[in-house]
């Protein structure tokens, strides 16, 4: 195999990280923020009873 | 604001394969299954792969029913995607929430995955899974065949990435025969 890296080389590569442009990841992280605050919004309502973890997938 | 230099990046570290990170969201009720999981982004080398890392959530900031799906090229993360068919996944439960450093863990899963450490032959490792669940996270790795000699040494080192004691273990589920709810592991190390 051409190209194998240990964990102990990724990580010294860590400060060469390069954020690619062509997603915009806060919009991201903000729709992630979104989903658990309106799961914690059903929680306090008592209203969950749709969201019982299925363990399938 | 200037207009974005169409430049050209020299990644230094290109990785074995291209990887797509893919996230699955929480049904709210009103979509299908596949309006819920959809591909962030695609990346071919160390560096886009830090960068990505450092900018997305990580696992405990994600809901319920979250999911994070790193696959090989254009593997879909779906049971049905033939070069899924015919493989299965080993899987670990952390059933104490609060107390497993789940980021940690999943970075280190990340890590053996797009570094090949994970395994010898090329490409028999598909993909790694985390999902969210109330009671447990969950990580999967998922394979592209059922031969038991190369199940068992990926597994021996699944086991080693996660940190698992010999008291803990893995299962190794088909996805044929999956489709049921008490489906059975053909595998446990
Ligand atoms: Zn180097
Ligand atoms: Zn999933």
């Amino acid at each position: 195999m051409s190209n194998k890296y240990t964990e102990a080389q990724l990580i010294e590569l860590r400060s060469t990280a390069y954020v690619p442009t062509t997603v915009d990841f806060e919009i991201f992280a903000k729709s992630i923020q979104e989903q658990r605050e309106l799961q914690n919004e059903q929680e306090r309502r008592g209203s969950h009873v749709g969201i019982r973890p299925k363990f399938n997938k | 604001q200037p207009q974005q230099a169409q430049q050209e990046v020299e990644f230094k570290h290109p990785l074995n394969s291209k990887w797509t990170l893919w996230y699955t969201k929480p049904a709210s009720g009103k979509e299908a299954w596949s309006d819920l999981l959809k591909p962030i982004i695609s990346f071919e080398s160390v560096e886009e792969f830090w960068g990505i890392f450092n900018s997305v959530p990580q696992p405990n900031e994600l809901p319920l029913k979250g999911d994070y799906h790193l696959f090989r090229d254009d593997i879909k993360p779906e049971w049905e995607d033939e070069r899924n068919t015919e493989g299965g996944r080993w899987s670990f439960e952390f059933k104490a929430k609060n107390s497993v450093d789940i980021n940690e863990l999943w970075l280190r899963g990340l890590m053996s995955v797009i570094g090949e450490t994970i395994q010898d032959d090329e490409n028999e490792v598909n993909g790694i899974v985390l999902n969210n669940r109330k009671f447990a996270y969950r990580i999967s790795l998922w394979t592209k065949t059922t031969t038991k000699g190369k199940l068992f040494q990926i597994g021996e080192r699944f086991k080693k990435v996660l940190k698992l004691n010999d008291a803990d273990s893995i299962e190794f589920y088909t996805h044929k025969g999956s489709d049921s709810r008490d489906a059975k592991p053909i595998l446990m190390i």
